[in-house]
């Protein structure tokens, strides 16, 4: 071979790029031309060079900016979410804070059995399933869930809600159903009800039941549907409040009145689908 | 580069992220984000550039999580779509009427005509060495970022630039030739800087 290889030729032999006769003939040139060998080297030294350039960090200022602007991508597509149905896990925006104490309530007023029932109300379809639960209990109601309660504002024994302003009933549908609701279908017969809500028989409610709801509702939240039904076999009072897109449907037991919530579930409820 | 035991692997994150888990996108960013920094920061040359590139790779990323196939890493999938952010904003910066051409820039400073703020800082080497790597044409510095700074290997960046393992390997070599006139630079900035650490480069 006459001449000196180029340096483009020599890179791509090295990254073994050339074939054949050419590649027979620049290793033999390589060999044996001390000029050729040293653009080799330092090709080769230009890859180490660049490797060894330290990587650059991120400027804090960078990472802020992008950072936000995901957080603001994020918050985008979670709205997007909320519209479209089938999400498994539903997140309200704003937890009211009845759902944190809920299950601890559960247990609590459950475990009370059918103490309760004689202070229920006077709609005849809660009078009627009254005369149907005779699950028994011990008698001490009050204790477990009172401590449940505590530090909430939403519910409790002691809670003066009036105090803090009045639930929104000026749009409420009250109504009955003998729907049986059960915790682990909670969230999928609640849509059901509410879905279903012009169907259901309506009723008149009484002093003590508006009193109930606007415990369980809680200061400025508008009502939208207050369905008397049952719930574990025992009479129960559901408030549908309106929470923005969604609905929040809260479970009340027989205890439920002026001065005490009772909640013994809650679930999220979208307009058209149901959440477990 | 690869996550250590029991943290989530990337392509679960992505997962997740797709069925709504508002954390899942964030934790992948947060993991891949220096990388995907350098090879923005070394293709475009310019901190600004980079960041916009970058934001909207991302953004894409987030939106597209869906159509990963999971025929490739994620963070070959990442990089892939950070590297055309960047590749198309060069495009766009050569359609522009050319006020100053990055080369013509690059070449005073490598001329030592540049002002170079912060000499024998860190500042100054990146500066020099993104003066040089524009002396290169986009594609084939897209190529030797990845390949010779990041440790790539020619597959992963053939999949990230979309070509084949034989162009990669032809882009880097004509890319090391170009850069053979600016060695002593190169080599200067590490007596210079004294600070260059061996593992620098990539921690493939």
């Amino acid at each position: 071979m006459n001449g000196h290889i180029d340096a483009d030729g020599i890179a791509e032999f090295r990254v073994g790029l050339i074939t054949g006769r050419r590649q027979h003939d620049i290793a033999a040139h390589l060999a044996t031309c001390a000029h050729c060998t040293s653009v080799a080297d330092r090709l080769a030294e230009v890859s180490t060079l660049l490797a060894a350039v330290p990587a650059p960090v991120m400027p804090d200022t960078v990472a802020a900016r992008l950072q936000s602007a995901l957080a603001a991508e994020t918050a985008i597509s979670s709205e997007q979410k909320v519209v479209k149905p089938a999400r498994s896990r539903f997140r309200l925006p704003r937890l009211s804070p009845l759902r944190l104490l809920a299950p601890a309530a559960a247990v609590a007023v459950l475990a009370a059995g059918a103490f309760g029932l004689s202070q229920l109300g006077s709609t005849p379809s809660v009078s009627q399933a009254a005369s149907g639960s005779a699950e028994a209990g011990p008698a001490v109601p009050s204790a477990p869930s009172a401590s449940a309660m505590e530090g909430s504002f939403a519910t409790g024994h002691s809670d003066k809600r009036q105090a803090l302003g009045s639930a929104d009933l000026s749009n409420s549908l009250f109504a009955t159903t003998s729907t049986d609701l059960q915790t682990k279908t909670l969230g999928r017969q609640l849509g059901a009800l509410f879905q279903s809500r012009s169907q259901l028989g309506t009723t008149q409610p009484s002093v003590s039941l508006k009193s109930c709801v606007r415990t369980v509702a809680g200061a400025g939240n508008p009502v939208k549907l207050v369905v008397s039904a049952r719930y574990r076999g025992a009479p129960a009072t559901v408030v549908f409040i309106s929470q923005g897109t969604h609905y929040l449907g809260i479970v009340a037991g027989s205890h439920c009145s002026a001065t005490e919530g009772d909640v013994l579930a809650t679930a999220v409820v979208s307009p058209g689908i149901s959440t477990p | 580069m690869s996550p250590s035991a029991g943290t989530t692997p990337d392509a679960e994150l992505l997962r997740q992220h797709v069925d709504g888990d508002p954390e899942a996108f964030g934790e992948l960013f947060r993991r891949h984000r220096d990388r995907l920094w350098a090879v923005a920061l070394r293709t475009l040359g310019d901190p600004e550039e980079a960041a916009d590139a970058l934001q909207d790779g991302m953004l894409s990323a987030f939106r597209r999580a869906g159509d990963f196939r999971g025929e490739s890493a994620v963070t070959t999938w990442l990089h892939r779509i950070v590297v055309n952010a960047c590749l198309d904003r060069l495009r766009r910066r050569a359609a522009r009427p050319a006020t100053l051409t990055g080369d013509e820039e690059a070449l005073d400073v490598l001329a030592g005509h540049g002002s170079v703020e912060d000499p024998g800082g860190a500042s100054a080497t990146r500066l020099d060495i993104d003066a040089a790597l524009r002396i290169l044409p986009p594609p084939q510095r897209a190529a030797i970022v990845l390949v010779d700074m990041l440790g790539f290997s020619v597959t992963d960046a053939a999949e990230i630039l979309d070509i084949s393992p034989g162009t990669v390997k032809s882009r880097c070599a004509r890319s090391r030739a170009r850069l053979l006139p600016y060695l002593d630079h190169l080599r200067g900035n590490r007596t210079a800087s004294g600070s260059v650490s061996p593992q620098g480069g990539g921690d493939a």
